[in-house]
Protein backbone atom coordinates (compact mmCIF):
# COMPACT_ATOMS: atom_id res chain seq x y z
CA UNK A 1 0.00 0.00 0.00
CA UNK A 2 1.41 3.74 -0.61
CA UNK A 3 -0.12 6.77 1.38
CA UNK A 4 0.60 10.41 1.41
CA UNK A 5 -0.02 9.87 5.43
CA UNK A 6 1.58 7.45 7.93
CA UNK A 7 -0.65 4.51 8.08
CA UNK A 8 -0.08 0.89 9.76
CA UNK A 9 -0.82 -2.68 8.95
CA UNK A 10 -0.74 -5.84 9.69
CA UNK A 11 1.90 -7.47 7.93
CA UNK A 12 2.88 -11.20 8.95
CA UNK A 13 0.37 -11.00 11.83
CA UNK A 14 2.31 -8.02 13.31
CA UNK A 15 1.37 -4.61 13.20
CA UNK A 16 3.70 -2.11 10.96
CA UNK A 17 3.82 1.37 10.95
CA UNK A 18 5.33 3.10 7.52
CA UNK A 19 5.64 6.33 6.59
CA UNK A 20 3.22 8.39 4.10
CA UNK A 21 5.21 9.34 0.55
CA UNK A 22 4.06 13.40 2.02
CA UNK A 23 4.32 12.70 6.02
CA UNK A 24 6.30 10.88 7.59
CA UNK A 25 5.78 8.80 10.89
CA UNK A 26 6.75 10.43 13.93
CA UNK A 27 9.82 9.08 15.48
CA UNK A 28 8.00 7.35 18.72
CA UNK A 29 6.53 4.78 16.67
CA UNK A 30 9.70 3.21 16.07
CA UNK A 31 10.94 3.70 19.81
CA UNK A 32 11.48 0.25 20.86
CA UNK A 33 10.07 0.93 24.81
CA UNK A 34 7.18 2.09 22.62
CA UNK A 35 6.36 -1.27 20.88
CA UNK A 36 4.18 -3.30 23.16
CA UNK A 37 1.88 -0.59 23.95
CA UNK A 38 1.58 0.53 20.51
CA UNK A 39 1.57 -3.09 19.31
CA UNK A 40 -1.32 -3.75 21.55
CA UNK A 41 -3.16 -0.99 20.72
CA UNK A 42 -3.56 -1.54 17.24
CA UNK A 43 -3.49 -5.26 17.07
CA UNK A 44 -7.50 -4.59 18.30
CA UNK A 45 -7.88 -1.57 16.29
CA UNK A 46 -7.01 -3.23 13.06
CA UNK A 47 -8.95 -6.24 13.39
CA UNK A 48 -12.25 -3.75 13.05
CA UNK A 49 -12.76 -2.98 9.38
CA UNK A 50 -14.90 0.09 9.95
CA UNK A 51 -17.19 1.05 6.88
CA UNK A 52 -17.57 4.48 8.24
CA UNK A 53 -14.31 6.71 9.08
CA UNK A 54 -13.41 6.24 12.84
CA UNK A 55 -11.04 8.78 14.37
CA UNK A 56 -9.51 8.54 17.66
CA UNK A 57 -6.30 9.35 19.72
CA UNK A 58 -3.55 6.41 20.08
CA UNK A 59 -1.34 6.08 23.41
CA UNK A 60 1.30 8.54 21.95
CA UNK A 61 -1.72 11.25 21.78
CA UNK A 62 -1.66 11.40 17.79
CA UNK A 63 -4.77 10.81 16.21
CA UNK A 64 -5.26 8.28 13.99
CA UNK A 65 -8.02 8.07 10.93
CA UNK A 66 -9.42 4.59 9.91
CA UNK A 67 -11.39 3.51 7.61
CA UNK A 68 -12.33 0.00 6.20
CA UNK A 69 -8.79 -1.86 6.35
CA UNK A 70 -6.65 2.15 6.02
CA UNK A 71 -5.63 3.29 8.96
CA UNK A 72 -3.94 6.89 9.09
CA UNK A 73 -1.41 7.54 11.85
CA UNK A 74 0.55 9.97 13.78
CA UNK A 75 -2.04 12.89 12.79
CA UNK A 76 -2.02 16.08 14.85
CA UNK A 77 -5.56 17.51 14.91
CA UNK A 78 -6.70 20.45 16.48
CA UNK A 79 -9.58 18.28 18.78
CA UNK A 80 -6.79 17.11 20.74
CA UNK A 81 -6.52 18.74 24.45
CA UNK A 82 -4.62 22.42 23.91
CA UNK A 83 -1.66 21.07 25.91
CA UNK A 84 -1.38 18.19 23.60
CA UNK A 85 -1.85 19.71 20.58
CA UNK A 86 0.57 22.90 21.26
CA UNK A 87 3.63 20.44 22.04
CA UNK A 88 2.92 18.30 19.10
CA UNK A 89 1.98 20.64 16.63
CA UNK A 90 5.27 22.17 17.78
CA UNK A 91 7.16 18.94 17.59
CA UNK A 92 5.59 17.91 13.96
CA UNK A 93 3.89 20.49 12.54
CA UNK A 94 3.89 18.73 9.10
CA UNK A 95 1.70 16.16 10.91
CA UNK A 96 -1.18 18.98 11.21
CA UNK A 97 -4.15 18.64 8.98
CA UNK A 98 -7.99 19.50 10.07
CA UNK A 99 -10.23 16.69 10.16
CA UNK A 100 -12.60 17.33 7.53
CA UNK A 101 -9.32 17.48 5.09
CA UNK A 102 -8.41 14.10 6.52
CA UNK A 103 -12.06 12.34 6.21
CA UNK A 104 -11.78 13.20 2.07
CA UNK A 105 -8.20 12.28 1.50
CA UNK A 106 -8.84 8.76 3.29
CA UNK A 107 -11.78 7.87 1.07
CA UNK A 108 -9.72 8.98 -1.94
CA UNK A 109 -6.76 7.09 -1.10
CA UNK A 110 -9.31 3.99 -0.26
CA UNK A 111 -10.52 4.58 -4.02
CA UNK A 112 -7.05 4.77 -5.31
CA UNK A 113 -6.32 1.23 -3.55
CA UNK A 114 -9.56 -0.24 -5.31
CA UNK A 115 -8.73 1.26 -8.23
CA UNK A 116 -11.87 2.32 -8.54
CA UNK A 117 -11.49 5.39 -9.83
CA UNK A 118 -7.82 6.15 -10.29
CA UNK A 119 -5.63 3.59 -11.95
CA UNK A 120 -1.98 5.04 -12.36
CA UNK A 121 -1.92 6.83 -15.31
CA UNK A 122 1.61 4.76 -16.58
CA UNK A 123 -0.10 1.40 -16.19
CA UNK A 124 -2.95 2.95 -18.87
CA UNK A 125 0.00 4.52 -20.95
CA UNK A 126 2.02 1.61 -21.03
CA UNK A 127 -1.14 -1.11 -21.32
CA UNK A 128 -2.66 1.36 -24.60
CA UNK A 129 1.07 1.63 -26.54
CA UNK A 130 1.30 -2.22 -26.16
CA UNK A 131 -2.30 -2.31 -27.74
CA UNK A 132 -1.50 -0.06 -30.52
CA UNK A 133 1.32 -2.66 -31.50
CA UNK A 134 -0.58 -5.40 -31.11
CA UNK A 135 -2.96 -3.54 -33.21
CA UNK A 136 -0.50 -3.12 -35.46
CA UNK A 137 0.24 -6.44 -36.23
CA UNK A 138 -3.20 -7.35 -36.89
CA UNK A 139 -3.39 -4.74 -39.06
CA UNK A 140 -0.69 -5.25 -41.16
CA UNK A 141 -1.17 -9.25 -41.46
CA UNK A 142 -4.69 -8.59 -42.37
CA UNK A 143 -3.25 -6.29 -45.04
CA UNK A 144 -0.87 -8.83 -46.32
CA UNK A 145 -4.16 -10.97 -46.69
CA UNK A 146 -6.45 -8.70 -48.27
CA UNK A 147 -3.34 -8.00 -50.59
CA UNK A 148 -5.08 -4.64 -51.77
CA UNK A 149 -3.03 -3.13 -55.11
CA UNK A 150 -4.35 0.70 -54.04
CA UNK A 151 -7.22 2.54 -52.44
CA UNK A 152 -9.42 2.32 -55.87
CA UNK A 153 -8.56 -1.03 -55.48
CA UNK A 154 -9.80 -1.61 -51.76
CA UNK A 155 -13.03 0.50 -52.58
CA UNK A 156 -14.06 -1.77 -55.41
CA UNK A 157 -13.28 -5.45 -54.27
CA UNK A 158 -13.54 -4.80 -50.17
CA UNK A 159 -17.22 -5.84 -50.04
CA UNK A 160 -16.49 -9.50 -51.92
CA UNK A 161 -13.39 -10.37 -49.92
CA UNK A 162 -13.31 -12.88 -47.44
CA UNK A 163 -16.16 -12.39 -44.51
CA UNK A 164 -13.39 -13.42 -41.52
CA UNK A 165 -10.98 -11.51 -43.11
CA UNK A 166 -13.36 -8.03 -43.37
CA UNK A 167 -14.46 -9.04 -39.92
CA UNK A 168 -10.64 -8.90 -39.01
CA UNK A 169 -9.78 -5.82 -40.46
CA UNK A 170 -13.06 -3.99 -39.41
CA UNK A 171 -12.39 -5.09 -35.37
CA UNK A 172 -8.42 -3.45 -36.31
CA UNK A 173 -10.01 -0.17 -37.73
CA UNK A 174 -12.67 0.07 -34.49
CA UNK A 175 -10.01 -0.69 -32.15
CA UNK A 176 -7.63 2.06 -33.63
CA UNK A 177 -10.44 4.50 -33.24
CA UNK A 178 -10.74 3.74 -29.21
CA UNK A 179 -7.58 3.94 -28.94
CA UNK A 180 -6.84 7.45 -30.84
CA UNK A 181 -9.53 8.69 -28.94
CA UNK A 182 -7.24 9.13 -26.05
CA UNK A 183 -5.22 11.79 -28.22
CA UNK A 184 -7.89 14.26 -27.69
CA UNK A 185 -7.64 14.52 -24.26
CA UNK A 186 -4.09 15.60 -24.22
CA UNK A 187 -4.60 19.19 -23.40
CA UNK A 188 -1.87 20.25 -25.64
CA UNK A 189 -3.53 18.24 -28.40
CA UNK A 190 -5.62 21.14 -30.57
CA UNK A 191 -2.72 23.36 -29.82
CA UNK A 192 0.21 21.31 -31.32
CA UNK A 193 -1.94 19.85 -34.15
CA UNK A 194 -0.77 20.75 -37.94
CA UNK A 195 -2.13 18.82 -40.48
CA UNK A 196 0.15 18.26 -43.35
CA UNK A 197 -1.12 20.20 -46.23
CA UNK A 198 0.71 18.84 -49.25
CA UNK A 199 -0.57 15.66 -48.86
CA UNK A 200 -4.31 15.00 -50.26
CA UNK A 201 -6.44 12.38 -50.03
CA UNK A 202 -10.10 11.72 -52.29
CA UNK A 203 -12.95 12.64 -50.14
CA UNK A 204 -15.25 9.99 -51.89
CA UNK A 205 -12.54 6.71 -50.54
CA UNK A 206 -12.41 7.92 -46.87
CA UNK A 207 -16.13 8.64 -46.29
CA UNK A 208 -16.79 5.20 -47.69
CA UNK A 209 -14.32 3.45 -45.99
CA UNK A 210 -15.85 4.24 -42.51
CA UNK A 211 -19.00 3.51 -44.07
CA UNK A 212 -17.91 0.46 -45.26
CA UNK A 213 -16.34 -0.51 -41.71
CA UNK A 214 -19.45 0.54 -39.77
CA UNK A 215 -21.92 -1.64 -41.79
CA UNK A 216 -19.70 -4.55 -40.70
CA UNK A 217 -18.70 -3.87 -37.66
CA UNK A 218 -20.33 -6.73 -35.08
CA UNK A 219 -23.50 -5.38 -34.13
CA UNK A 220 -26.96 -7.37 -34.96
CA UNK A 221 -30.51 -6.26 -35.55
CA UNK A 222 -28.84 -2.76 -36.64
CA UNK A 223 -30.94 -0.34 -38.78
CA UNK A 224 -29.01 -0.04 -42.63
CA UNK A 225 -26.78 2.79 -43.71
CA UNK A 226 -27.64 3.95 -46.51
CA UNK A 227 -25.01 5.94 -48.65
CA UNK A 228 -25.11 8.26 -51.80
CA UNK A 229 -23.50 11.09 -53.87
CA UNK A 230 -20.45 11.02 -54.36
CA UNK A 231 -16.80 13.34 -54.77
CA UNK A 232 -14.21 12.45 -55.92
CA UNK A 233 -12.41 15.70 -55.25
CA UNK A 234 -9.66 15.62 -52.91
CA UNK A 235 -8.55 17.40 -49.75
CA UNK A 236 -5.40 18.67 -48.19
CA UNK A 237 -4.03 17.05 -45.21
CA UNK A 238 -3.67 13.87 -43.24
CA UNK A 239 -6.29 11.24 -43.99
CA UNK A 240 -5.85 9.62 -41.08
CA UNK A 241 -7.50 12.25 -39.04
CA UNK A 242 -10.26 12.91 -41.48
CA UNK A 243 -11.30 9.00 -41.09
CA UNK A 244 -11.60 10.14 -37.47
CA UNK A 245 -13.70 13.20 -38.40
CA UNK A 246 -16.26 10.94 -40.50
CA UNK A 247 -16.25 8.21 -38.05
CA UNK A 248 -17.26 10.61 -35.47
CA UNK A 249 -20.23 11.70 -37.93
CA UNK A 250 -21.12 7.56 -38.47
CA UNK A 251 -21.17 6.43 -35.62
CA UNK A 252 -23.16 9.15 -33.95
CA UNK A 253 -25.43 8.75 -37.08
CA UNK A 254 -26.26 5.01 -35.79
CA UNK A 255 -26.26 5.41 -32.27
CA UNK A 256 -28.98 8.15 -32.10
CA UNK A 257 -31.07 6.02 -35.16
CA UNK A 258 -33.32 4.36 -32.53
CA UNK A 259 -35.77 2.98 -35.57
CA UNK A 260 -34.91 0.08 -37.92
CA UNK A 261 -36.92 1.13 -40.63
CA UNK A 262 -35.38 4.21 -40.62
CA UNK A 263 -31.68 3.96 -40.51
CA UNK A 264 -28.65 6.88 -40.75
CA UNK A 265 -27.98 8.29 -44.16
CA UNK A 266 -24.42 9.45 -45.21
CA UNK A 267 -24.63 12.00 -48.27
CA UNK A 268 -21.92 13.75 -50.16
CA UNK A 269 -22.50 16.84 -52.14
CA UNK A 270 -20.69 17.92 -54.50
CA UNK A 271 -21.21 21.80 -56.29
CA UNK A 272 -18.16 23.07 -57.99
CA UNK A 273 -15.37 23.12 -55.87
CA UNK A 274 -17.54 22.71 -52.48
CA UNK A 275 -18.40 19.86 -51.08
CA UNK A 276 -20.64 18.62 -48.33
CA UNK A 277 -20.91 15.71 -46.27
CA UNK A 278 -24.24 15.30 -44.55
CA UNK A 279 -24.99 12.54 -41.56
CA UNK A 280 -28.28 12.18 -41.61
CA UNK A 281 -30.40 10.25 -38.24
CA UNK A 282 -33.76 9.96 -37.57
CA UNK A 283 -34.86 10.42 -34.00
CA UNK A 284 -36.40 13.16 -31.26
CA UNK A 285 -34.98 16.48 -32.78
CA UNK A 286 -32.41 17.89 -30.54
CA UNK A 287 -34.34 21.03 -28.80
CA UNK A 288 -33.82 24.83 -29.86
CA UNK A 289 -32.46 25.40 -26.45
CA UNK A 290 -29.35 22.43 -26.78
CA UNK A 291 -28.89 23.51 -30.38
CA UNK A 292 -26.21 25.99 -29.37
CA UNK A 293 -24.26 23.85 -27.13
CA UNK A 294 -24.12 20.78 -29.04
CA UNK A 295 -20.39 21.53 -30.38
CA UNK A 296 -19.45 21.98 -26.13
CA UNK A 297 -17.01 20.43 -24.59
CA UNK A 298 -18.56 17.34 -22.97
CA UNK A 299 -22.48 18.74 -23.35
CA UNK A 300 -24.74 16.50 -23.88
CA UNK A 301 -28.21 17.02 -25.62
CA UNK A 302 -30.95 16.11 -23.18
CA UNK A 303 -32.97 13.96 -25.83
CA UNK A 304 -29.47 11.80 -25.61
CA UNK A 305 -28.64 11.53 -22.47
CA UNK A 306 -31.16 8.51 -21.41
CA UNK A 307 -30.62 6.65 -25.04
CA UNK A 308 -27.03 6.08 -25.23
CA UNK A 309 -23.96 6.18 -23.38
CA UNK A 310 -21.27 9.16 -24.50
CA UNK A 311 -18.58 11.27 -22.94
CA UNK A 312 -20.08 14.64 -24.65
CA UNK A 313 -16.71 15.10 -26.80
CA UNK A 314 -17.88 13.83 -30.11
CA UNK A 315 -19.16 16.68 -31.90
CA UNK A 316 -16.53 19.14 -29.91
CA UNK A 317 -13.57 16.98 -31.72
CA UNK A 318 -15.92 16.67 -34.66
CA UNK A 319 -15.67 20.40 -34.87
CA UNK A 320 -12.34 21.13 -34.09
CA UNK A 321 -10.90 18.62 -36.91
CA UNK A 322 -13.39 19.83 -39.27
CA UNK A 323 -11.86 23.93 -38.34
CA UNK A 324 -8.11 22.02 -39.29
CA UNK A 325 -9.42 20.73 -42.38
CA UNK A 326 -10.94 24.69 -43.10
CA UNK A 327 -14.23 23.64 -43.24
CA UNK A 328 -17.13 23.87 -40.85
CA UNK A 329 -19.68 21.91 -39.28
CA UNK A 330 -23.58 23.07 -39.09
CA UNK A 331 -26.05 21.63 -37.45
CA UNK A 332 -30.19 20.94 -39.42
CA UNK A 333 -32.94 19.47 -38.71
CA UNK A 334 -35.56 18.37 -40.34
CA UNK A 335 -39.08 17.67 -38.18
CA UNK A 336 -41.75 15.42 -39.46
CA UNK A 337 -43.85 14.85 -36.63
CA UNK A 338 -45.13 15.04 -33.27
CA UNK A 339 -45.96 11.98 -30.77
CA UNK A 340 -46.86 13.36 -26.95
CA UNK A 341 -44.81 16.23 -27.14
CA UNK A 342 -42.03 14.68 -28.72
CA UNK A 343 -40.92 15.79 -31.96
CA UNK A 344 -39.48 13.65 -34.33
CA UNK A 345 -37.52 14.22 -37.42
CA UNK A 346 -33.49 14.42 -39.11
CA UNK A 347 -30.81 15.23 -37.16
CA UNK A 348 -28.91 16.50 -39.93
CA UNK A 349 -24.85 17.13 -39.47
CA UNK A 350 -23.44 18.99 -42.32
CA UNK A 351 -19.65 19.41 -43.24
CA UNK A 352 -18.71 21.89 -45.50
CA UNK A 353 -15.13 22.17 -47.42
CA UNK A 354 -15.60 25.15 -49.53
CA UNK A 355 -11.82 24.66 -51.01
CA UNK A 356 -11.15 21.26 -52.21
CA UNK A 357 -9.23 19.69 -55.44
CA UNK A 358 -9.63 18.14 -58.45
CA UNK A 359 -9.10 14.26 -58.27
CA UNK A 360 -5.62 15.21 -60.53
CA UNK A 361 -4.04 17.14 -57.50
CA UNK A 362 -1.27 15.47 -56.04
CA UNK A 363 1.89 16.27 -54.12
CA UNK A 364 3.34 17.63 -57.64
CA UNK A 365 0.49 19.83 -58.92
CA UNK B 1 31.67 36.71 -68.67
CA UNK B 2 28.35 37.92 -68.33
CA UNK B 3 25.65 35.39 -66.98
CA UNK B 4 23.81 35.97 -68.97
CA UNK B 5 25.84 34.58 -72.00
CA UNK B 6 26.25 31.31 -69.98
CA UNK B 7 24.13 28.29 -71.18
CA UNK B 8 21.92 27.42 -68.49
CA UNK B 9 21.82 23.23 -66.62
CA UNK B 10 18.87 23.71 -64.60
CA UNK B 11 17.51 20.86 -62.16
CA UNK B 12 14.62 20.21 -62.66
CA UNK B 13 12.07 19.15 -59.95
CA UNK B 14 10.18 15.37 -60.55
CA UNK B 15 7.62 14.98 -62.68
CA UNK B 16 5.07 13.01 -61.50
CA UNK B 17 5.51 9.91 -63.79
CA UNK B 18 9.42 10.52 -63.03
CA UNK B 19 8.61 10.00 -59.08
CA UNK B 20 6.84 7.18 -60.17
CA UNK B 21 9.42 5.19 -61.37
CA UNK B 22 12.08 6.89 -59.18
CA UNK B 23 10.83 6.00 -55.62
CA UNK B 24 11.91 2.25 -56.46
CA UNK B 25 15.25 3.43 -56.60
CA UNK B 26 15.37 5.72 -52.96
CA UNK B 27 17.20 3.60 -50.45
CA UNK B 28 15.58 3.71 -47.50
CA UNK B 29 16.28 1.79 -44.09
CA UNK B 30 13.55 0.43 -41.72
CA UNK B 31 14.95 0.43 -38.02
CA UNK B 32 12.58 -1.87 -36.03
CA UNK B 33 13.32 -4.80 -34.00
CA UNK B 34 10.36 -6.48 -34.37
CA UNK B 35 8.90 -7.93 -37.24
CA UNK B 36 6.58 -5.75 -39.43
CA UNK B 37 4.65 -7.07 -42.11
CA UNK B 38 4.23 -4.03 -44.38
CA UNK B 39 8.15 -3.96 -45.13
CA UNK B 40 7.93 -7.74 -46.99
CA UNK B 41 4.99 -6.23 -49.09
CA UNK B 42 6.72 -3.01 -49.95
CA UNK B 43 9.96 -5.16 -51.36
CA UNK B 44 7.57 -7.17 -52.92
CA UNK B 45 6.19 -4.03 -54.76
CA UNK B 46 9.50 -3.37 -56.17
CA UNK B 47 10.67 -0.95 -52.80
CA UNK B 48 14.54 -0.45 -52.54
CA UNK B 49 13.77 -0.97 -48.24
CA UNK B 50 15.79 -2.81 -46.13
CA UNK B 51 15.24 -3.90 -42.67
CA UNK B 52 17.18 -3.54 -39.51
CA UNK B 53 17.16 -4.86 -36.16
CA UNK B 54 18.72 -2.00 -35.00
CA UNK B 55 21.71 -0.23 -36.05
CA UNK B 56 25.27 -1.83 -34.91
CA UNK B 57 27.57 0.36 -36.27
CA UNK B 58 26.35 4.29 -37.09
CA UNK B 59 29.37 5.20 -39.23
CA UNK B 60 28.84 1.82 -41.39
CA UNK B 61 25.49 3.27 -41.73
CA UNK B 62 25.68 6.52 -42.68
CA UNK B 63 28.43 5.36 -45.03
CA UNK B 64 25.43 3.61 -46.83
CA UNK B 65 23.64 6.81 -47.62
CA UNK B 66 19.96 6.05 -47.53
CA UNK B 67 17.75 8.82 -48.41
CA UNK B 68 14.86 7.59 -46.31
CA UNK B 69 15.18 6.14 -42.73
CA UNK B 70 12.20 4.92 -40.69
CA UNK B 71 12.58 4.39 -37.15
CA UNK B 72 11.14 2.81 -34.02
CA UNK B 73 11.93 4.33 -31.13
CA UNK B 74 11.39 1.69 -28.48
CA UNK B 75 13.58 -1.32 -28.34
CA UNK B 76 16.22 0.67 -30.99
CA UNK B 77 19.29 2.79 -30.55
CA UNK B 78 21.01 0.48 -28.02
CA UNK B 79 24.25 1.12 -29.02
CA UNK B 80 24.26 4.58 -29.52
CA UNK B 81 21.74 5.99 -26.91
CA UNK B 82 20.69 3.20 -24.96
CA UNK B 83 18.69 5.39 -23.29
CA UNK B 84 17.08 7.89 -25.36
CA UNK B 85 16.71 4.64 -27.68
CA UNK B 86 15.23 6.25 -31.88
CA UNK B 87 15.28 9.58 -30.64
CA UNK B 88 18.75 9.43 -29.97
CA UNK B 89 19.49 7.57 -33.25
CA UNK B 90 17.05 11.08 -34.87
CA UNK B 91 19.38 13.00 -33.04
CA UNK B 92 22.41 11.85 -34.37
CA UNK B 93 21.48 11.51 -38.04
CA UNK B 94 20.05 15.00 -38.25
CA UNK B 95 23.35 16.26 -36.64
CA UNK B 96 25.41 14.35 -38.66
CA UNK B 97 23.58 13.91 -42.07
CA UNK B 98 21.09 16.26 -41.78
CA UNK B 99 19.59 15.72 -45.47
CA UNK B 100 18.45 12.25 -44.65
CA UNK B 101 14.89 12.46 -44.49
CA UNK B 102 14.39 10.68 -41.13
CA UNK B 103 10.43 9.20 -40.06
CA UNK B 104 9.54 8.22 -37.10
CA UNK B 105 7.05 4.69 -36.87
CA UNK B 106 5.74 5.36 -33.27
CA UNK B 107 2.54 3.92 -31.62
CA UNK B 108 2.50 6.18 -28.79
CA UNK B 109 1.93 9.94 -28.43
CA UNK B 110 2.94 10.54 -25.10
CA UNK B 111 6.64 9.55 -26.14
CA UNK B 112 6.34 12.36 -28.53
CA UNK B 113 4.90 14.77 -25.62
CA UNK B 114 8.09 13.92 -23.78
CA UNK B 115 10.59 14.60 -26.26
CA UNK B 116 9.25 17.33 -28.26
CA UNK B 117 11.99 18.76 -29.11
CA UNK B 118 13.71 16.18 -30.83
CA UNK B 119 10.71 14.70 -32.21
CA UNK B 120 10.52 18.14 -33.75
CA UNK B 121 13.70 17.19 -35.85
CA UNK B 122 12.01 14.34 -37.56
CA UNK B 123 10.57 14.79 -40.75
CA UNK B 124 7.13 12.92 -40.78
CA UNK B 125 5.74 10.19 -38.20
CA UNK B 126 4.35 7.29 -39.24
CA UNK B 127 1.70 5.35 -37.03
CA UNK B 128 2.67 1.77 -36.17
CA UNK B 129 -1.44 0.97 -37.05
CA UNK B 130 -1.66 2.64 -40.16
CA UNK B 131 -2.73 0.09 -43.13
CA UNK B 132 -0.46 -0.82 -45.86
CA UNK B 133 -1.94 1.72 -48.20
CA UNK B 134 -1.57 4.32 -45.71
CA UNK B 135 1.94 3.25 -44.77
CA UNK B 136 2.98 3.45 -48.14
CA UNK B 137 1.49 7.03 -49.11
CA UNK B 138 3.14 8.61 -45.92
CA UNK B 139 6.31 6.39 -47.37
CA UNK B 140 6.06 7.54 -50.69
CA UNK B 141 5.67 11.72 -49.43
CA UNK B 142 8.98 10.92 -47.50
CA UNK B 143 10.50 9.54 -50.46
CA UNK B 144 9.43 13.02 -52.45
CA UNK B 145 11.26 15.07 -49.48
CA UNK B 146 14.20 13.26 -50.39
CA UNK B 147 13.82 13.87 -54.27
CA UNK B 148 13.15 17.30 -53.57
CA UNK B 149 15.72 20.03 -54.63
CA UNK B 150 13.73 22.35 -52.51
CA UNK B 151 13.84 20.08 -49.52
CA UNK B 152 17.79 19.85 -49.03
CA UNK B 153 18.35 23.69 -50.63
CA UNK B 154 16.26 24.73 -47.11
CA UNK B 155 18.51 22.47 -45.21
CA UNK B 156 21.29 24.04 -46.44
CA UNK B 157 20.22 27.36 -46.38
CA UNK B 158 19.40 27.11 -42.55
CA UNK B 159 23.26 26.24 -42.34
CA UNK B 160 24.37 28.99 -45.15
CA UNK B 161 21.89 31.95 -42.88
CA UNK B 162 24.14 31.08 -39.58
CA UNK B 163 27.16 31.71 -42.17
CA UNK B 164 26.21 34.79 -43.73
CA UNK B 165 24.09 37.88 -43.04
CA UNK B 166 23.13 38.89 -46.77
CA UNK B 167 19.60 37.39 -47.68
CA UNK B 168 19.88 38.99 -51.33
CA UNK B 169 23.08 36.38 -51.45
CA UNK B 170 20.67 33.35 -50.49
CA UNK B 171 18.09 34.13 -53.09
CA UNK B 172 20.83 34.30 -55.28
CA UNK B 173 22.54 31.37 -54.36
CA UNK B 174 18.93 29.58 -55.10
CA UNK B 175 18.37 30.69 -58.68
CA UNK B 176 22.05 29.62 -59.59
CA UNK B 177 21.55 26.24 -58.14
CA UNK B 178 18.56 26.29 -59.52
CA UNK B 179 19.34 27.28 -63.38
CA UNK B 180 23.15 25.84 -63.00
CA UNK B 181 23.12 23.04 -60.64
CA UNK B 182 23.21 20.24 -62.99
CA UNK B 183 26.92 21.26 -63.99
CA UNK B 184 28.38 21.47 -60.26
CA UNK B 185 31.54 23.54 -61.51
CA UNK B 186 29.99 26.00 -63.19
CA UNK B 187 27.11 26.48 -60.07
CA UNK B 188 30.15 26.90 -57.98
CA UNK B 189 31.95 29.64 -59.91
CA UNK B 190 28.83 31.43 -60.40
CA UNK B 191 28.21 31.42 -56.26
CA UNK B 192 32.37 32.36 -55.48
CA UNK B 193 31.17 35.96 -57.27
CA UNK B 194 28.69 36.39 -54.48
CA UNK B 195 29.67 34.38 -51.72
CA UNK B 196 33.22 34.15 -50.76
CA UNK B 197 33.27 32.47 -47.19
CA UNK B 198 34.40 28.65 -47.34
CA UNK B 199 32.25 27.23 -45.08
CA UNK B 200 29.62 28.23 -46.82
CA UNK B 201 30.85 27.30 -50.69
CA UNK B 202 31.23 23.85 -49.03
CA UNK B 203 28.07 23.57 -47.47
CA UNK B 204 27.03 24.83 -51.45
CA UNK B 205 29.21 22.42 -52.54
CA UNK B 206 27.73 19.38 -50.59
CA UNK B 207 24.37 20.30 -51.45
CA UNK B 208 25.18 20.21 -55.18
CA UNK B 209 26.81 16.91 -54.94
CA UNK B 210 23.48 15.41 -53.22
CA UNK B 211 21.20 17.02 -56.17
CA UNK B 212 23.49 15.78 -58.62
CA UNK B 213 23.00 12.38 -56.93
CA UNK B 214 18.95 12.83 -57.38
CA UNK B 215 19.46 14.17 -60.82
CA UNK B 216 21.55 11.38 -61.92
CA UNK B 217 19.39 8.82 -60.45
CA UNK B 218 16.95 10.18 -62.80
CA UNK B 219 18.95 10.27 -66.17
CA UNK B 220 19.40 6.64 -65.54
CA UNK B 221 16.38 5.27 -65.49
Amino acid sequence: MISDFPFAKFENSSVEFYDGQAVKLPKEYRRKSNFSLLHNFYSNLLLNKPVEIEIGEDPLGFHFFQYDYICIIGIVCQTQRRSKFNSLKKKYPLNQFSTEFLKHRIIEEHKLANHKEHIPINVVSQNLHEIRGLNAKVTSNVDVLLNFEDEATWEDKFDSANVNLKKIYVASRLTKFILDNTKFYDPDFWDTLELNKERFFVIHRCVNKIVKIYRNDFKLEKPDLEFTGNSYRKLAGDKEYFEVLIKILVENAYKYSPYKKLGPKIKIVENDKRVNIEAHSYGQIIPNEDRQHIFTKGFRSSVNKGKAEGTGMGLHNAKRLVEKFGGSIQYECNPIKSEQDIELGWNIFKLEFLNTYSPQKNAFA
Amino acid sequence: MREFFIKREPLEPLTQNEFNKMKFLARVAFIDDEEVPHVARLQKDGYNIVHFPDIENIDDFVRKEYHVVILDIQGIGQHLSPNQEGWGVLKYLKDECPHIVVIMFTGADWSITEYKDLADRADAFIGKDLEFLDFKSKLDAGIRQAFSNDYHFNIAKSKIISEISNTTSIEEVKRIVNNYGANENKALRLIKKHIKNPDTLKTIGQLLTILNGIRKLKTGL
